[in-house]
């Protein structure tokens, strides 16, 4: 999972909550440094948060989009912006899915069981995540 | 989904509320050297910013285009509280080592502090800390 957030307390917290749930994590603050990190190998799921430096989220998941190595990428907004307009433009600019903050375990064993295929949950599961607590 | 304006601002200090009242008893279990100090004045700072706050909350509603600033600061507030409230979490649910306790603590105490700032100036009360001079709504994501 390619977790991009540019507040280093959040994005140490959702790396922690991230690997509890069994997850393998790569970190990135802006979306300059995730767009170079895809370059090694596309993730089973990216989570980015919405203002960010450089490449904002909205200009990184347009770049994914036009890219067809990225294009079925699932890209989930994290963002504290939670309003009709946020989810409409999220959604228009080719995000998959749009959680608001603040967030916790629950919502992100939701977020991987939804979005993670269903060789990678498997395999989350044997290493001994406690999955979702629903 | 939720509509821009001092209801859901109302919701989201009330959830700061709850908390810091989580974080009190985090710092309480904690020993003095791992923070508790520091932690337990942050809390208190935090506290009394968001009594401030929510007496200031009701003209951030009225119609003359301050929702725009109630939604800003609806935004802006919730990055600290996502780290308080994921840290509490993350402490409550693991046994940690002493120095990823202190890292918890260290980080729920500054995201206290700015959020204590942020409500300080959502409030319109002047910061209470000479060192409390940058504008916090300029960091959030």
């Amino acid at each position: 999972v390619l977790v991009v957030e540019d507040d280093l307390d959040s994005l140490e917290m959702m790396r922690r909550m991230l690997e509890a749930l069994g997850a393998r994590v790569v970190l990135a603050q802006d979306g300059e440094v995730a767009l170079r990190l895809l370059a090694g190998g596309p993730p089973d799921l990216v989570l980015c948060d919405l203002m960010l430096p450089l490449v904002d989220g909205f200009r990184f998941v347009a770049r994914l989009r036009s890219d067809a190595r990225w294009r079925r990428t699932p890209v989930v907004a994290v963002t504290g912006r939670g309003y009709d307009t946020d989810y409409e433009r999220t959604w228009e600019t080719g995000f998959d899915g749009h959680i608001v903050k603040p967030i916790d375990m629950d919502t992100l064993a939701h977020v991987l069981e939804r979005y993670l295929p269903r060789r990678r949950r498997t395999a989350r599961r044997n290493r001994g995540a406690s999955g979702p607590r629903r | 989904m939720e509509q821009p304006g001092s209801q859901a601002l109302s919701e989201a200090l009330a959830r700061i509320d709850d908390a810091l009242g989580d974080a009190v008893a985090i710092a309480r279990r904690a020993s003095p050297a791992d923070g508790r100090p520091l932690l337990l004045r942050a809390l208190r700072d935090a506290t009394a910013a968001l009594r401030q706050a929510r007496e200031a909350g009701g003209t951030l509603s009225d119609p003359r285009g301050s929702a725009g600033r109630a939604a800003r600061a609806l935004h802006d507030l919730r990055t600290p509280l996502t780290a308080i409230l994921g840290w509490i979490q993350l402490v409550r649910g693991k046994g940690f080592e002493k120095a990823t306790t202190v890292q918890a603590i260290d980080t729920i105490e500054r995201n206290a502090a700015l959020l204590s700032e942020m409500l300080e100036r959502l409030s319109g009360a002047p910061a209470s800390d000479g060192q409390k001079s940058r504008d916090p709504f300029r960091l959030a994501g």
